[in-house]
This record gives structure tokens, C-alpha cells and sequence, in this order.
């Protein structure tokens, strides 16, 4: 195996790019091994200042470099002035660690965050010289396994892949690792190494399946399972958060210490996977939290440190936590972070706990502007709560907030969009109150509106989108809404949901339109300057595909869907139900703060809630 | 406030890969590297409380710096050879502590007294038989940076010279700039014109593929040596750089031996 450093070659080029210190490596706590048996490229498929801070690609660094005879490399995409001057070069996509040739690792690990990365997929194997599909690699190409959250309906995807890891990756990486490696030594055909793979719990290959006469994917041998179950780390409360993270010398999107608090959330939310495939909820204790974030700071060097994790707020000691950090850190100037708050006063008063002088904003998420409509997504906040969450916040010092919004929810009317409007502007009404009259003219409300994209392993996964045309006539009545200065409104391009919505619920159908989409020049489509729809609809074209149909689609309930091989242990019959009660406007509690509500994790992956201060609420 | 403070200038190389760094990077990585080695910081009070850190004047994306120097507040006396031995264990790849020293709390900060900056330029050597101008588009067959110092190009490259009929041109053309006497810059839409006799002490091409500046930063701040290059030597000659380093960085004038 060639391990030739690049970078001779590499460094003249710096010169010439923006942000030369996205490809120089060397950063803090980053970890080399000059030789080592076995080498693994993990690749995050946007630019380095995105992928840095993604904790999946941390996780799976430390893990795999402590593995006996293997090391880790990084692999982030050169943004496109790079991208040009590597190609006119001759040169190919390399690690960041070893400056190396990302074609000459025995393992290629790339993470799937979001559908927009799917050109970036395509950008970053051809760059690196690596055959496109699956099925024309030979034996002296990487192996190529997929992760992340569009692994949850990988079939889109799945002519890139070898094989994709399904759910969490701690203990899997090693699996798979350990397989890969007595394959190699044995010079078996690579036919031996899929089955192989196959047998491993939570990976998925997708040669191995084809689909039935009714469009299901079934395994082609008897001895595969019909459907691969998500794996989950039993033990999360007690696994070792990371030790000594990267810290980036260019500036990454978090730039922070982040410390993954909790996993898991069963607030149910119906259009939200995370929720799902997340379950069940399992916290760290408030010991091990303080102790990792101490040492993660004195190792790191950073001034501020994130709780992350999909709600933190709701860590059953969560008070305790950030109490005893406030009082560990005193006189250092760091911060202490959340990503978003809990919508009620709970949530700011722990919010405000942190906060100190420095109240720089807090973020909401209604979701919805009217009671009917959050009751049908199961998003269990009143307008009460958010008024009285927004005046608390305003009393207690903050100036701006930010309120997130989704557009095109099913079952969603017109008065619905306007509803948005409104509870916009008794926010702002309720901000303005709490705040004295001479500071009343710097407060600012950004309010965000996404359009709805139907998830895979969601309640919402039969749901179809609406049409384009629909959903530019529904912007248009935020558009035409008349709001007070102060209030900015804005919302996401409806094109871009197009293509997330295809490529979220389509089927193995469309790999030939990812590729052709790529080659038509679509590339960063997440970066809403570089992304255009143009290559996208040639590429339909081509392929004859229907993109308006697959987005629109409403599947039956009892239909065959592109994921149904895939389960991350929620039963199809849980979602089916909450997709009735969704239609009835019924909600359904949080089984973390009360019982069970009978989706089916626990005893499917007898997996169990892990509540660090024995309950919750 | 009733504490007394002591300010610790932090003398430091910022080179290798790290001269790829911004100014903001730089000031960043060297915030983490004193809070890495736990040194007893001062921080501002008030609405947003951070380090309470001062730079000297910026040093341009590609270049390298062998005299850089930061002051960090301490609440605490360190004395100098702990707080170097802590800076040096906690420094990043590229950066090297190499000297700390305790100034007077109301000296003057960097950016003011620190104004005087002697570069190092290296050219890529002058293709074979092209008489001594180089073609710019030869980038290939560069070396690493790791390691050469910053003679190690000239040094090599004078032993087959053809003749210094290259020096020579690049002298001129120097000195036929600093006779026009202004410099105008365009960046960002915004213009900014220099003074060359007060921003250029010294010009010199001290070989065939080495060119030394000695710069004086004044309200304008400093010139980037690559521009005043290209300026120079703009349609007359062909050169590339290939490293520029600043040698030094003072509060005193550099006098020529
Ligand atoms: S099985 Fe019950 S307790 Fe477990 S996550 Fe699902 S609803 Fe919650």
C-alpha cells in the first residue's frame, strides 16, 4: 500500500484558495501514525469548517485510532477553488493526517448528514479516483461504508456503497473493521467479504438485496435477515465522552468544546427522525458530564463548552449540571452553551443559569403557528408557553430571539401560515412589554420557516410533500404578511426541499439521478449560493425520472416503502398509529417523563430509558 | 479593581504549516495555547468577558514569523521560565514559544511600538537557460517548507547562478519603484496609498532568488512585501515567490551593518 505524502504537491496550490488553513492539518490533539497496518479515511462530505465540528466523525476518530494496528484519517471536501486547482494538478481528494491519497486507505468511512450531500458523494469519490458505484470496484479500491442519518433510508444512495452502517457506530466500527481485516489476510473474493459483512448486526449491503415483484427488498440468500435493525449502544451513560478533541485552527462552524449530554428524544415530534431513530432516551450522569467538560477544556484550550444533544434542557440534572459548571469555571471566561431551549420557563430559567451578562439570543422552535396544527405534529407546547417563555427571556435581559417554523406540516391550511404571522407578532408584542420603554427599540426577532420535508422511519414517512408551486403560493402569504421592524422573517428556498424530499423518500431508483445531477454540475448543494435546481431537472430528464411525483407521493399505510428492509426498532405499527392520531389531532406523551407508550425500541433492541437522576420533570 | 496585573510578552516562531494561518487563527491558536498551559489570565469584566490579550501587528496569510510576539495579562506572578516551559508544552504544531519576559503594565502595546519588520523573500530559482528570469508558472518542484531555513533556497540556488544578472534586475526594479515614491493599494473596494519613503527602509535583492524589505508600519499599516514585489517587478520581470518570512520585528529601527 502507497503511503506517499502529498503535500509537497499540495502546499504550492495554498496560495492560490481561500482558507488555506482548512487543508494544512496539524491542528491540536489531531493524531498520526507514520505507518500502521490498517487505514480508515473518514470522510464528511461539505467543506472542513462544516464537517470539523460533526461529533459522528470524532467519535468514530478516537475509537478507531486507539484500535491496535489502525489509525483514522480525516477527509473533508476542498471547497471549489481547490477542487479546481487539485484537478488541474492531476491531483486526487487526500487525508488531512497523512496528505495521502484517500483512493489508497483500505476503508472509507463517509458520513451521510443531510440529502443535499448526495452530489458532494459523487464530487468526493470521483475526486479521489475511487469508481462511482459499488459494483465496478475491484480489489485495489477502499471499501466503502455509509453512516449517519440518511442511513436510515439508504437506497438512494446505495450504488456508492458497499455496505452501510445502520445506527449507532461505537461498538459497529470495530465489527466491521475486525472483518475487513481477516478478509484481507486471507485473499477470499470480494463476494466472501459482502456476506461477511452481511452477518455483522446493523450492517446493511445492498448487493446483497433485490427487490420482490411487489418492489420490497429482499435478502438474496436465505441466511440475511429481511430487515436490518438499527444498532444501539447499550451503555452510552457510562462510554467515555471524547478525550481530547481536534481543536481547528481555521474557525468551524461550532467552535467549541462539545460534551454529547444525553442521547435520545421521545417527544415525539412527527415529522422529526431524530426523535425516532434516536430512541430510547439515555442520559449521562451529572459527574461524568462536569468531570468531561473540565478536562475537555483544560486538554483543548477552548473558552466555550456546548451541552449537546437533541434536548437538553430535559437532562434530568440538568440544573445541577450547569450549576456546579458555572461554579467550576468561575473566572475563565467560558461559556456555557445549549443549542436550543426547552419552550417554557423551565427552559429559560436554566438558559438564563448560563447566560450571565452575555445574553446573546435564544432560539425557539414552535414549529407551528396554530394549536391545531402543533397538536396534528405532536409538537406539545401552547402559545401560552411561548409568550410567557419570550416575556421571562426579555424580562431577564435578552434583546433577540429566534423563533423556528415549519411550512407545508400535513394537514396545514391557509389560516395555519397565518397563524404563524400572528403568533409571530404577540411574541414580538410580549418581548416588547418585558422590556423597559427607552430599550424597547433593540429588540429583534428572527423568525426562521422551513418547508416540511417527509422523513423516513417518521409518522409523517407516508406523507407527501406538496408541489412546488403550492408551496410558493403558501411563502407568499408570509411574504405579503406586514410585520413591525424588528421582526425579520425569513424562509428556505422551496427548490432545495424539492430535491431533500426526493432523495428522503425515493428508492434505489435514484442513483443514476444523483450521479447524472452531478455531472450536470450540481456540487454543495446545502450552500444555498452554489445550489440550483437546473441540474437536478436535466438530470430527470435523463434518467425519466418524476421528481414532482416521488416528493408528492402519499404512500398507503399498508404500501411497501423504499426503507422498509431498514428499522430503527420503532414498530411500523406505532407510526401508523401516530399517523391516525396525527389526523384525529391527537398528542401522545413523552415516555421519558411519564410510561411507555408503546413504540416498541426497548423490547426490540432490549435496549432500556436511562434516566441519570432517576426521573424526569 | 484593587488587583495588581502583570503583563508576560510571549516571544514565539509561527512557521511550517502554520504560516498558512490568518491573523485571526493566529491570535486565536495562541488564546487556546495559554489556556492549554493554564497560566493565571486576567480576563475583562463586564458584558462579554474574554482574555485579556494583545498582538503585535498582523502577519500576512503564507508568511512565516521568527520574532512574533503577543502580552497576555496575569492575575499572578509566573515567573518567566515556568510560564515559557508551561506555553511551550501546550503549543500547537508550527508555533514555538521561544522567550517571555514581564513589560511595564503602561508601555505602549505592539501594534504602536513594534512597527519596524524586516522580511525575507524567496523566489523560486530562475528556470535553466532562461537567463535569469524566471517564469511564474513554474510551480512545480517545490520544496517543503518544513525544515529550510531561510537561506537554505539562495544558498543551493548560487552555485549555478547564471551570473547576477537577475539580482541585478530585481535591484533596479526596486529602486525605480521607490523613486515613484507613492504605492497605491486596492482591497475590498477601498484604496490606500503609501508613502515608500517612509514605509520602506530598505530594499535589497541579496541574490539571484533572495530579496530582503525592511518595512516601517505607520497609520496605514504595514505593506504586504508580496505586493510591494509585485509592483516592482510587474512587467519587467517574471518571479515567483516561494516563501517570505519576517526575520524580524522591533521597536527599534534596523540599522544596516
Ligand atoms: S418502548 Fe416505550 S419506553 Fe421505550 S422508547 Fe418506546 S415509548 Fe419510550
Amino acid at each position: 500500500m502507497s503511503t506517499t505524502s502529498l503535500w509537497d504537491r499540495i502546499e504550492p496550490l495554498l496560495a492560490g484558495v481561500e482558507q488555506p488553513s482548512r487543508y494544512i492539518n496539524h491542528e491540536y490533539n489531531a493524531r498520526h501514525s507514520a505507518d500502521c497496518a490498517y487505514r480508515v479515511a473518514l470522510l464528511y462530505p461539505d467543506t472542513y469548517e462544516v464537517g470539523q465540528p460533526n461529533q459522528a466523525i470524532a467519535i468514530l476518530y478516537q475509537l478507531i485510532n486507539d484500535l491496535e494496528g489502525c489509525c483514522a484519517e480525516r477527509v473533508f471536501l476542498p471547497w471549489v477553488d481547490m477542487i479546481a486547482a487539485l484537478r488541474q494538478q492531476g491531483l486526487p481528494l487526500f487525508t488531512l493526517e497523512g496528505c495521502r491519497p484517500v483512493g489508497d486507505c483500505d476503508l472509507l468511512g463517509i458520513t451521510l448528514p443531510h440529502e443535499l450531500a448526495a452530489s458532494n458523494i459523487s464530487e468526493a469519490l470521483d475526486l479521489a479516483g475511487i469508481p462511482l458505484l459499488a459494483a465496478q470496484r475491484g480489489a485495489g479500491d477502499p471499501l466503502v461504508i455509509g453512516g449517519g442519518p440518511c442511513a436510515y433510508n439508504p437506497e438512494p444512495f446505495s450504488v456508492f456503497f458497499d455496505a452501510f452502517a445502520i445506527g449507532e457506530g461505537e461498538e459497529l466500527i470495530s465489527e466491521i473493521i475486525a472483518v475487513h481485516r481477516g478478509w484481507l489476510s486471507e485473499g477470499q473474493p470480494r463476494e466472501e467479504l459482502l456476506l461477511r459483512l452481511a452477518a455483522i448486526p446493523g450492517v446493511y449491503v445492498p448487493a446483497l438485496y433485490s427487490p420482490d415483484s411487489n418492489g420490497a427488498l429482499c435478502p438474496i440468500r436465505a441466511d440475511l435477515p429481511a430487515q436490518i435493525s438499527k444498532r444501539v449502544l447499550a451503555d452510552f451513560a457510562d462510554f467515555p465522552s471524547i478525550a481530547a478533541p481536534i481543536v481547528p485552527f481555521a474557525e468551524a462552524t461550532h467552535d467549541r468544546l462539545n460534551i454529547e449530554i444525553l442521547r435520545g428524544c421521545s417527544r415525539g415530534c412527527r415529522f422529526c427522525q431524530a426523535g425516532m431513530t434516536y430512541r430510547p432516551v439515555r442520559e449521562r450522569s451529572a459527574d461524568s458530564i462536569v468531570a468531561a467538560a473540565v478536562q475537555g477544556l483544560r486538554c483543548s484550550g477552548y473558552d466555550e463548552v456546548a451541552l449537546t444533544s437533541l434536548s437538553s434542557t430535559d437532562h434530568s440534572q440538568i440544573e445541577q449540571i450547569l450549576r456546579r459548571l458555572n461554579a467550576q469555571l468561575h473566572g475563565q471566561a467560558v461559556s456555557v452553551s445549549m443549542p436550543s431551549q426547552r419552550l417554557d420557563a423551565f427552559g429559560v430559567a436554566m438558559a438564563q443559569l448560563v447566560a450571565g451578562e452575555k445574553k446573546a439570543g435564544l432560539t425557539f422552535a414552535p414549529e407551528a403557528g396554530s394549536q391545531r396544527l402543533r397538536d396534528i405534529i405532536n409538537k406539545n407546547v401552547t402559545e401560552d408557553d411561548l409568550l410567557q417563555a419570550v416575556a421571562q427571556a426579555f424580562t431577564a435581559g435578552w434583546r433577540r430571539c429566534k423563533l423556528y417554523f415549519m411550512i407545508g406540516l400535513p394537514g396545514e391550511r391557509d389560516e395555519d401560515v397565518e397563524a404563524i404571522v400572528d403568533l409571530a407578532n404577540k411574541a414580538f408584542a410580549a418581548a416588547h412589554q418585558a422590556v423597559p420603554e427607552a430599550q424597547r427599540g433593540q429588540v429583534r426577532m428572527s423568525v426562521s420557516v422551513a418547508v416540511f420535508i417527509p422523513k423516513a422511519q417518521t409518522p409523517f414517512q407516508w406523507a407527501g410533500q406538496l408541489p412546488l408551486s403550492e408551496i410558493e403560493r403558501r411563502v407568499g402569504l408570509l411574504r405579503a404578511a406586514v410585520l413591525p421592524r424588528g421582526i425579520n422573517l425569513n424562509w428556505h428556498d422551496p427548490a432545495a426541499s424539492l430535491i431533500e424530499a426526493v432523495l428522503s423518500r425515493g428508492g434505489r431508483e435514484l442513483g443514476p439521478l444523483i450521479i447524472e445531477a452531478w455531472r450536470n454540475g450540481a456540487r454543495f448543494d446545502a450552500w444555498s449560493e452554489q445550489f440550483s435546481l437546473e441540474p437536478w431537472l436535466a438530470a430527470a430528464r435523463q434518467c425519466g425520472i418524476d421528481l414532482d411525483a416521488c416528493a408528492q407521493r402519499e404512500y398507503p399505510l399498508d404500501a411497501v416503502l423504499p426503507w422498509s428492509h431498514i428499522s430503527c426498532g420503532v414498530d411500523a405499527g406505532y407510526l401508523q398509529a401516530e399517523y391516525l392520531q396525527a389526523r384525529s389531532q391527537q398528542t401522545t406523551a413523552d415516555c421519558s417523563f411519564g410510561s411507555c407508550t408503546g413504540c416498541g425500541v426497548c423490547n426490540n433492541l432490549a435496549a432500556r430509558i436511562e434516566l441519570a437522576g432517576g426521573q424526569r420533570g | 479593581m484593587a488587583e495588581s496585573l502583570f503583563r508576560l510578552r510571549v516571544c514565539y516562531r509561527r512557521g511550517d504549516r502554520a504560516r498558512w494561518l490568518s491573523h485571526l487563527e493566529t491570535s486565536r491558536a495562541n488564546e487556546r495555547m495559554v489556556r492549554r498551559a493554564a497560566l493565571p489570565f486576567a480576563i475583562t469584566q463586564g458584558f462579554s468577558a474574554h482574555m485579556r490579550l494583545a498582538f503585535g501587528p498582523a502577519l500576512a496569510v503564507g508568511t512565516a514569523g521568527e520574532q512574533e510576539r503577543f502580552d497576555v495579562l496575569l492575575r499572578e506572578y509566573v515567573d518567566v521560565d515556568s510560564a515559557l516551559a508551561a506555553l511551550k508544552a501546550n503549543a500547537p504544531s508550527g508555533f514555538e514559544p521561544y522567550h517571555c519576559e514581564y513589560v511595564d503594565l503602561h508601555v505602549k502595546g505592539l501594534q504602536a511600538t513594534h512597527i519596524h519588520e524586516q522580511y525575507l523573500i524567496e523566489l523560486q530559482p530562475a528556470a535553466e537557460g532562461s537567463g535569469g528570469v524566471a517564469s511564474a508558472a513554474d510551480a512545480g518542484g517545490v520544496e517543503a517548507a518544513a525544515g529550510s531555513g531561510p537561506h537554505a533556497a539562495c544558498e543551493s540556488a548560487s552555485g549555478e547562478a547564471p551570473g547576477n544578472q537577475r539580482q541585478a534586475s530585481i535591484q533596479a526594479a526596486l529602486e525605480q519603484l521607490l523613486q515613484v515614491g507613492t504605492l497605491t493599494v486596492q482591497r475590498k473596494g477601498r484604496q490606500k496609498v503609501y508613502d515608500l519613503k517612509q514605509a520602506v527602509q530598505w530594499a535589497e535583492a541579496l541574490d539571484d532568488d533572495t530579496i530582503m524589505l525592511v518595512l516601517v508600519s505607520g497609520e496605514q499599516g504595514s505593506i504586504r512585501p508580496e505586493l510591494l514585489l509585485r509592483e516592482a517587478l510587474a512587467d519587467r520581470l517574471e518571479v515567483a515567490v516561494r516563501k517570505v518570512t519576517r526575520i524580524r520585528l522591533s521597536d527599534q529601527p534596523w540599522e544596516p551593518q
